[in-house]
């Protein structure tokens, strides 16, 4: 019977204020209307079940027994008997229609179906009346739609040993680099089971600035993003990182770290190598955090851009990258001539190689799926 | 005796429904070296993974929270661990009433193993 938990649909007016005293369908798309049915069913099922009920959908009074209703279909109960157990339901009829015909009927009857609701003694948090006032007030449409609901997806990179994905870190280090030589070199190495993950900077103990840099390392985070549904409208998404330790040798530096996420684009989503470093994309998916406002021992949270949500995947795997802004400028931090001691800029954030999950990178994605409505049919069975 | 741990892989809130994967994992802890970006090594103790014990999917009516979420996946590895004879790697290890309060939480549970 729960051939409702497919997808979701939705109505939203995209801007327009819906008037439930003349309401129009028109340049509406369905928000959650499945759900909505879902929710009501066992009023919806009583009202079904009695003349009056039926007179306000328009259904024979003499019909079998209704055991369904949903957006474009209603199920008869075409053959019961009554045994110890109750009920029991023999063959089943549906009445499929082309397009979300109930859904259509009570939203354009929506006054008087809240008026005949309501005398069905119908008792919910708000009741009908206050969905009502409360679609009003956001100026969105109830029916079918009850409240606006998105689904979500949240996904967390797998641990070593990789199925799908994978986090990683890859570094250049090279004695005697300038920052450009940091930027622009190859990749060194690469840490794929370690924990945690993280990204820095290292300023050799000796040497001369400009060219006494030592080291610089990105981090990648991968989601296997595969199961948003095809259709999926992506509304928003947050990536996440856990901070785990931070460290900056000098102050200068906390005013020049900043972190945000990139594009990135490994050769493998599972095995991360040195080459991957020069892989990194400059455009960035979310505003970058300065380091005083990197947390640790919470998640630190990038609301992605419109570039970021394009770049989510929904068939395979999304790819983040994590590097400092001074990085991607090719900008060199503050540099100090023989510092006597190798000198760190460093951000540390949990790896899916950690036990648990609390503490692993995450993307949660927010999306509203294209209404599923298909052709009309009548089956028995 | 393996000790395991529980990934999540994916939690998906659609249609009024939690749905959750998550993957088993079993291992031991372990000191070895690993390789830092200056080129040096240095002893490491922590839980490594030998491999996956079992792919696990939870459909349960309701859209829980995260916290929620790994509360009661914390739950179900205790039980699972019971089951196959192995321990829970400590961070995750629950007494009998959490896991139940945890496993109540969560109504009308559908679970498959994948």
């Amino acid at each position: 019977m729960n051939m409702i938990k497919g997808k979701m649909n939705y109505w939203e007016g995209r801007g327009k204020v819906f008037d439930f005293l003349a309401p129009d369908i028109r340049g509406y798309e369905r928000v959650n209307e499945n759900r909505w049915f879902e929710m009501h069913q066992p009023l919806l099922l009583k009202m079904l079940n009695c003349q009056t009920g039926r007179d306000f959908f328009g259904i024979a009074h003499d019909a079998p027994l209704i055991i369904e209703i949903r957006k474009n279909v209603i199920k008869y109960a075409l053959e019961t008997k009554m045994t110890l157990k109750g009920l029991q339901i023999l063959k089943v009829g549906a009445d499929f229609r082309v397009g979300a015909k109930w859904a259509n009927y009570i939203r354009l009857h929506w006054l008087d179906f809240i008026e005949l609701a309501e005398c069905f003694n119908w008792q919910s948090q708000l009741g009908f009346s206050g969905l009502g006032l409360l679609a009003r007030v956001k100026g969105e449409c109830v029916m079918a739609s009850g409240r606006r609901l998105y689904d979500t997806l949240t996904a967390y990179p797998d641990p070593h040993p990789e199925t799908n994905t994978n986090d990683a870190r890859v570094y250049r280090t090279q004695a005697n680099d300038t920052w450009s030589d940091l930027v622009t070199g190859a990749g060194t190495g690469v840490i794929e089971d370690g924990t945690p993950i993280l990204v820095n900077w290292i300023l050799d103990d000796a040497g001369t600035c400009p060219s006494n840099w030592f080291g610089m390392t990105r981090a990648l985070t991968l989601f296997d993003t595969s199961s948003l549904p095809d259709d999926a409208t992506i509304s928003s998404a947050t990536a996440s990182i856990y901070g785990i330790s931070a460290a900056m040798d000098y102050v200068a530096w906390e005013t020049e770290f900043y972190l945000a996420p990139y594009a990135v684009a490994p050769a493998s989503n599972t095995a991360t190598v040195a080459a991957d470093y020069g892989t990194f994309g400059t455009t960035t998916f979310a505003t970058a955090k300065i380091y005083g406002d990197l947390v640790l021992s919470a998640y630190n949270d990038f609301t992605l851009n419109a570039t970021g949500l394009a770049a989510i995947s929904k068939i395979g795997v999304t790819k983040i990258g994590w590097r400092s802004t001074a990085d991607v400028a090719n900008s060199a931090p503050t540099c100090t001539s023989s510092p006597g001691a190798d000198k760190y800029a460093v951000w540390r954030f949990g790896a899916a190689e950690a036990t648990g999950t609390t503490n692993d990178p995450k993307l949660v994605v927010t999306y509203t799926l294209a209404s599923g409505d298909t052709g009309g049919m009548f089956l028995v069975f | 005796m393996a000790l395991i741990d529980v990934k999540i892989k994916e939690i998906k809130r659609a249609n009024g429904q939690t749905e959750v994967l998550v993957n088993v994992y079993r291992g031991a802890i372990t000191t070895e070296d690993e390789a830092l970006e200056d080129g040096t090594t240095q002893p490491v103790t922590r839980y490594r993974r030998a491999g996956k014990v079992a792919s696990k999917n939870f459909i349960v009516d309701g859209e829980y929270t995260e916290d929620q979420v790994h509360k009661f996946v914390a739950a179900k590895v205790n039980q699972l661990a019971e089951q196959l004879g192995h321990t829970v790697i400590d961070k995750q290890k629950l007494d009998k009433a959490q896991v139940t309060t945890a496993v109540d939480v969560m109504k009308n549970l559908r679970e498959t193993t994948l």
